[in-house]
């Protein structure tokens, strides 16, 4: 028997019921190198987080990374109202403002000593039903 | 010469800080841990600690505060401390190459000849943990483990130290042991510290400036290695490997009082799997399976009833199936009708590597191989599709015999349905 073991490796294989017809396939020495969505979605393991955002009917899975230095326009996740919402970063005259992305929705400032309300920045939004 | 540092990292009140990493408007709140099946507490958080609340206090003696919302309870949440946990040892291997485990939330961190401002670099260690993992931690930093404690706890009670604290010199050294009380240091028990109180010792520098003959003549080698170690001599090294266990052992108290067999045989056998996997992870073979059933030996109006059976595998095996259908025959020789269970428990003992030990029985032929492919497999499934997705029929869906754990947070972290939900605010 066979180990279960399903990867990118086994996938990028010719497969056997496929064309050979005993030529090698040309494709064969470009085929070392695996994706790993894992590797290219979460560099950071350590310092990520998951999280799902529902907008309409569309289902997003959001993956934080604490690691990510907060820059001026980028999407962070913060604590308001008893739930996690999304806000846009901004820095104006040294201060910071989070945004929302709804426009009837008023901007809050963050004061510094905030560190547990922002769960840090949103590294990657995947459209899970498009 | 080898400069050598050794550093404690601590999780502050680590369980407490797991549950608020997701629930930020738990900060500041008196944070009650719950024992698996809530029974009592078995963490606090600092503020539950100022409502004078012990360790180990039955859940039940803090039900009127849980009601009007003094006191937020939690049922243990190990899925979730154990992730953070990994991610935290995870991140401290970044700051140094050696690096002890400890503790689920304390380590100790090596550091051979650093040439940085270790003050500098301990509230950057701090400050980077909690920026990327999220809980907060304490680090002591001094030229031996029991002055690392020293510092760790210093660190802990300075709230100006921004969590970190280095006692490198002698005079750093000599400051701090001579207002920290002697029976708070590692290694002096409850005894000794009475011998001492008697000879007015009360600080960690006056029992470090005792004569080492006579330390050495009334202290165990623990107390005269914690009396080497205050006065910067290491003893105590870097452990690089913990060893094996020599006993694998899985028991849970029932939600609530069993008289069936097929329950208890369900709730052994899941024991009796979960123990195997554990067994698998260190690559060893067990020899015996041990179970245990019993009474709730509070009830005094129900008969009493406890037994232990052990039974010897055939061979050495760390197969789930052949543990499990050994676990149900040790069942059916203790297992009475009529009495009213509340607890139950898998051992497997006679533990041996794969490498050594291994007997053939003469009896039974087994094919190994096979068995090694049966068991990685379900090992393999289980591990990337969340625990118990395949499992022995016998192990059955858990109802009856279930845990109780109505104040457990959502797995954030480890399972899909309970990764946190974002709304556009």
């Amino acid at each position: 028997m066979k180990n279960f073991k399903s990867n990118s490796q086994e996938a990028s294989k010719t497969p056997e019921n496929g064309r050979t017809s005993g030529f090698p396939s040309p494709a064969a020495d470009y085929l070392a190198v695996n994706i790993d969505l894992n590797e290219l979605l979460i560099p950071n393991p350590s310092s990520h987080i998951k999280a799902w955002l529902q907008i309409d009917k569309k289902k997003y899975l959001v993956i934080i990374d604490r690691a990510l230095p907060l820059k001026e326009g980028c999407k962070v996740i913060f604590w308001e109202n008893g739930q996690w919402c999304l806000k846009i970063y901004r820095i104006l005259s040294k201060e910071v403002w989070l945004y929302s992305l709804k426009d009837k929705n008023a901007p809050i400032k963050l004061e510094k000593n905030e560190v547990h309300t922002l769960l840090g920045r949103v590294a990657k939004l995947i459209l899970m039903n498009p | 010469m080898k400069k050598l540092l050794w550093g404690l990292a601590d999780g502050n009140n680590f369980y407490a800080s797991c549950e608020r990493l997701f629930r930020p408007d738990l900060i500041k709140k008196p944070i009650a841990i719950l024992s698996n099946n809530d029974g009592c507490i078995i963490a606090r958080s600092e503020e539950l600690k100022a409502l004078g609340v012990k360790m180990g206090t039955p859940k039940f003696k803090i039900n009127e505060e849980i009601k009007n919302g003094t006191i937020i309870p939690f049922s243990s949440n190990y899925e979730l401390y154990g992730e953070l946990h990994n991610r935290l040892m995870h991140t401290l291997s970044r700051f140094t190459p050696d690096i002890e485990i400890y503790s689920i939330d304390e380590s100790w961190l090596l550091f051979e000849n650093f040439n940085y401002n270790m003050t500098d670099y301990a509230e950057h260690i701090v400050a980077e943990t909690f920026k990327l993992v999220g809980t907060p931690i304490s680090l002591g930093i001094a030229p031996t483990k029991t002055l690392a404690k020293v510092a760790n706890k210093l660190a802990k009670k300075d709230k100006q130290s921004k969590g970190a604290k280095v006692l490198q010199t002698e005079d750093e050294i000599k400051e701090a042991l001579s207002v920290f009380p002697v029976q708070d240091l590692w290694g002096v028990g409850r005894s000794k510290f009475k011998a001492l109180t008697q000879l007015n010792i009360k600080t960690a520098l006056e029992f470090s400036q005792l004569p080492g003959e006579w330390v050495r003549k009334n202290f165990s080698i623990t107390g005269f290695r914690t009396w080497q170690e205050l006065r910067g001599f290491p003893c105590h090294q870097l452990l690089e490997e913990t060893s094996s266990k020599d006993a694998i052992a899985t028991g849970r108290t029932f939600g609530k009082l069993l008289t069936d067999y097929d329950s208890i045989k369900e709730a052994l056998v899941n024991h009796a799997v979960s123990c195997s996997q554990k067994l698998r992870k260190q690559k060893s073979y067990a020899s015996y399976v041990n179970i245990r059933i019993e009474t709730n030996r509070f009830r005094d109006d129900l008969p009493r009833y406890v037994n232990t059976f052990t039974a010897r595998l055939l061979q050495p095996t760390n197969n789930s199936v052949t543990i499990a259908k050994t676990t149900i025959e040790a069942l059916d020789k203790i297992f009475k009708k009529g009495i009213f269970y509340n607890r139950c428990s898998v051992t497997l003992l006679g533990l041996s590597d794969e490498l050594t030990g291994m007997q053939e029985s003469l009896f039974e032929q087994h094919d190994r191989g096979k068995s090694k492919t049966l068991m990685s497999i379900l090992d393999q499934v289980n591990i990337r599709y969340g625990k118990n997705t395949l499992k022995i029929a016998t192990q059955g869906n858990g109802k009856s015999w279930a845990l109780r754990n109505e104040h457990q947070s959502p797995k954030y972290l480890t399972q899909l349905d309970d990764f946190i939900n974002i709304t556009l605010g």
